[in-house]
C-alpha cells in the first residue's frame, strides 16, 4: 500500500518537474540568442537540479520559492543582457556600412520620387483650388487610375525617404563604432514614422473606401478624419524627431560635417513645407497655390540631398577606418601604431576630434590589432587587448566589426570566441 | 602591454556581490555552474542563492574580462557529468579577487574604528550560519 502511494507520489513529482523544466525552457527565450546558444543547456540542467533539490527538501512550497527567485532573476538578467546586446549593436541585422549604403539609396530614390510627384501634381492641377478634397476628387485630374498612381508615387517617395534615416543611423554607427542611446532613439522614431506612413497607406486603400460605403457607422468622423490625421502626424512627427535625435547624436559623438548638419536640415524642411503650404494658400493669390503645392518638394529635396551626400561619403570611404584589412599588416611598425593610438587618446581627452585624424588613428589601431592576430594566429578580445595598446572594449568593438564585415574568421572553442585572419590573408 | 594589465586589478573594483561570490566559490578549485550555486548556498547558510540567470551572466562577463576560464580537465571523472562545463579562476582573476578582498578589509577596518561594525564572526563566513 505504502509502496503504491510512494510510487504515485514519485510519479506526480516527476510530472511536476517535467512541466517545470518545460516551462523554464520556454521562458529562456527572453534572453538574446547568443546568450541562449552559449548557456541555455547549462541553465536548464542547473534549474532542473535546483527544482529537484527544492522539491526533495521542502516539497511544493520550496519549489514555488525556487520558481519565484528564478522568475525575478530571469526578468532582470534577460533585460540587462538584451540591453548589453543593444549597446554592442548586436541587433543590427546588416553591417553598418551596408545599412548606410541601402539607406542612402532609399533616401535618394524616395526624394527623387517625392520631388517628381510634387512637380507633376502641381502641373496637373490647373483649376487653381488645390485643397484636401482635390486629392480624392478625380474630376480635378481625370481618370481614377491616374489618382491611384499619384497616390502610390507619393507613398513610395515618403516611405523611402523616411527609410533613409536607417542610412544615417548606419553611417553614425560605422563612423563612431557604437550606436549610442540617442541614435538608437532616433532610429526608433524613424521606425515609428515609417510604420505610421505604411499604416496610413494601407488604411487609405483598404479601409477608407469601405467606410465610405457605410456613412451611418458609429464614429464615422473619427474613422475618416481623425484616424488618418493621427497617422499623418505620427509619420511626420516621428521623422522630424528622429532626424533631430540623429543630428544631436552625431554632434555629441563629435562627428562634425554632413552627418551632424544634414539631419537637422532635412528635419527642418518638413515643418517648413507645411508652413509654406498654409501661408501661400491663405494669401488668396491665385498663382500662390502653385507655389504652395511646390513647397511639398522641400522635404523630398532634403531626403534626396542626404542620400546623395551619404553615398558620396561612403564612396570616399570616410565612414570607416581607412586602409585595407589584410594588406600591410606585418609591414606597419608597431611603435608608430601605438604612438598614433596614444595621439588619438589625447585628442579625445581634449574633447575635440578631427574626423580625418580620428580616421587615421582608427586605422592605426586596426593595424596594430591585425598585427597581433597575425602573430598569435587567433585571439580572444582580452588576449588582443593584452597584445596591443588598446582596451578590451576597443578590441572587442573592432573585432566584432571586422568579423561582421567578413574580414575575420570567428571560431568558437570551449565557448570562447576566437578571431583569426582568413587563411588567404594570414602572413606567410 | 595592453590596457587590462596596465590598469591593474584595482581598476576593476568594486565587484558585484554575485561576481565576488563566484570568485570565492572557485577559490577552492574548479566547479561547474550548479556546484558554484551549491557552494554559495552552503557558505552563506542559504542566505545568498545564485539563480541561473545571474550566475551565467556573471560568468560570461568574467570570461570576457579574463577572470575565469573554462577548464578542459574534469576534476572527478567517475562522478563527473561530461556535459557540464567547469570553470576556474585565472591568475588575473585571483589578483582581482584579492584586490577586492583587500578593499573590503579596509572598509571593515574603517567601519570598526568608527564603531559601525560588529566584532563577531562576519556573516557569509564558513560555518557562520549553519
Amino acid at each position: 500500500m505504502m509502496g503504491r502511494d510512494g510510487g504515485r507520489r514519485g510519479g506526480r513529482r516527476a510530472a511536476l518537474l517535467a512541466v517545470s523544466a518545460l516551462l523554464y525552457r520556454a521562458l529562456l527565450v527572453a534572453y538574446p540568442k547568443a546568450f541562449r546558444r552559449r548557456y541555455s543547456s547549462e541553465m536548464r540542467r542547473d534549474f532542473g537540479d535546483l527544482s529537484r533539490e527544492g522539491l526533495e527538501e521542502g516539497g511544493g512550497r520550496e519549489l514555488a520559492r525556487v520558481w519565484a527567485a528564478t522568475l525575478s532573476d530571469l526578468a532582470v538578467t534577460a533585460l540587462k543582457e538584451r540591453s548589453t546586446m543593444l549597446a554592442r549593436n548586436a541587433y543590427l541585422p546588416l553591417a553598418p556600412r551596408i545599412a548606410a549604403r541601402w539607406g542612402a539609396f532609399s533616401a535618394l530614390l524616395g526624394g527623387l520620387l517625392g520631388v517628381a510627384y510634387s512637380v507633376a501634381f502641381t502641373l496637373t492641377i490647373n483649376n487653381g483650388t488645390p485643397d484636401g478634397a482635390a486629392w480624392w476628387d478625380s474630376r480635378f485630374i481625370g481618370e481614377v487610375h491616374f489618382v491611384a498612381t499619384f497616390r502610390e508615387i507619393h507613398f513610395a517617395g515618403t516611405f523611402l525617404s523616411v527609410l533613409g534615416m536607417f542610412g544615417l543611423y548606419g553611417a553614425l554607427v560605422a563612423r563612431s563604432g557604437h550606436p549610442g542611446k540617442l541614435a538608437l532613439a532616433g532610429v526608433a522614431f524613424g521606425a515609428l514614422s515609417a510604420a505610421s506612413i505604411l499604416t496610413l497607406h494601407v488604411y487609405d486603400i483598404a479601409i477608407m473606401p469601405s467606410l465610405n460605403l457605410w456613412p451611418g457607422i458609429e464614429g464615422f468622423w473619427w474613422w475618416t478624419m481623425t484616424m488618418p490625421l493621427v497617422l499623418d502626424v505620427l509619420g511626420m512627427g516621428g521623422c522630424v524627431v528622429g532626424l533631430s535625435l540623429l543630428g544631436v547624436s552625431a554632434f555629441r559623438m563629435r562627428l562634425f560635417g554632413p552627418l551632424t548638419t544634414l539631419p537637422f536640415v532635412v528635419a527642418a524642411l518638413w515643418p517648413a513645407s507645411i508652413a509654406l503650404l498654409i501661408l501661400m494658400n491663405a494669401s488668396g493669390i491665385h498663382w500662390m497655390h502653385y507655389v504652395s503645392w511646390l513647397s511639398g518638394t522641400l522635404p523630398f529635396l532634403g531626403a534626396a540631398l542626404s542620400g546623395w551626400v551619404l553615398l558620396r561619403t561612403l564612396s570616399t570611404d570616410q565612414l570607416a577606418p581607412a586602409g585595407g584589412v589584410s594588406s600591410g599588416v606585418v609591414e606597419e611598425s608597431r611603435g608608430t601604431a601605438r604612438r598614433a593610438a596614444e595621439g588619438m587618446r589625447r585628442t579625445t581627452s581634449e574633447g575635440w576630434m578631427d574626423p580625418q585624424r580620428a580616421s587615421a588613428t582608427e586605422a592605426a589601431k586596426e593595424q596594430e590589432l591585425l598585427e597581433a592576430i597575425g602573430r598569435k594566429g587567433q585571439v580572444t578580445a582580452v588576449e588582443a587587448a593584452l597584445e596591443t595598446s588598446l582596451s578590451v572594449e576597443e578590441t572587442e568593438r573592432m573585432l566584432t566589426e571586422l568579423a561582421a564585415k567578413g574580414h575575420l574568421e570567428v571560431r568558437v572553442r570551449s565557448g570562447r570566441l576566437l578571431y583569426a585572419l582568413w587563411q588567404s590573408d594570414a602572413p606567410e | 602591454m595592453g590596457d587590462v594589465e596596465a590598469r591593474g586589478p584595482d581598476d576593476h573594483l568594486p565587484l558585484s556581490p554575485a561576481v565576488l561570490d563566484i570568485m570565492l566559490a572557485l577559490g577552492d578549485g574548479e566547479l561547474h555552474g550548479y556546484g558554484i550555486m551549491r557552494e554559495v548556498k552552503q557558505r552563506t547558510g542559504g542566505r545568498r542563492r545564485l539563480a541561473p540567470g545571474t550566475l551565467y551572466r556573471s560568468l560570461g562577463q568574467m570570461e570576457e574580462r579574463g577572470w575565469v576560464a573554462e577548464s578542459d580537465e574534469r576534476p572527478d571523472p567517475v562522478l563527473d557529468d561530461e556535459r557540464r562545463r567547469y570553470y576556474r579562476l585565472t591568475e588575473f582573476g585571483k589578483r582581482v579577487a584579492a584586490a577586492e578582498v583587500e578593499r573590503l578589509e579596509g572598509l571593515v577596518q574603517a567601519a570598526r574604528s568608527k564603531g559601525l561594525a560588529p566584532r563577531g564572526q562576519p556573516s557569509g563566513a564558513p560555518g557562520s550560519a549553519s
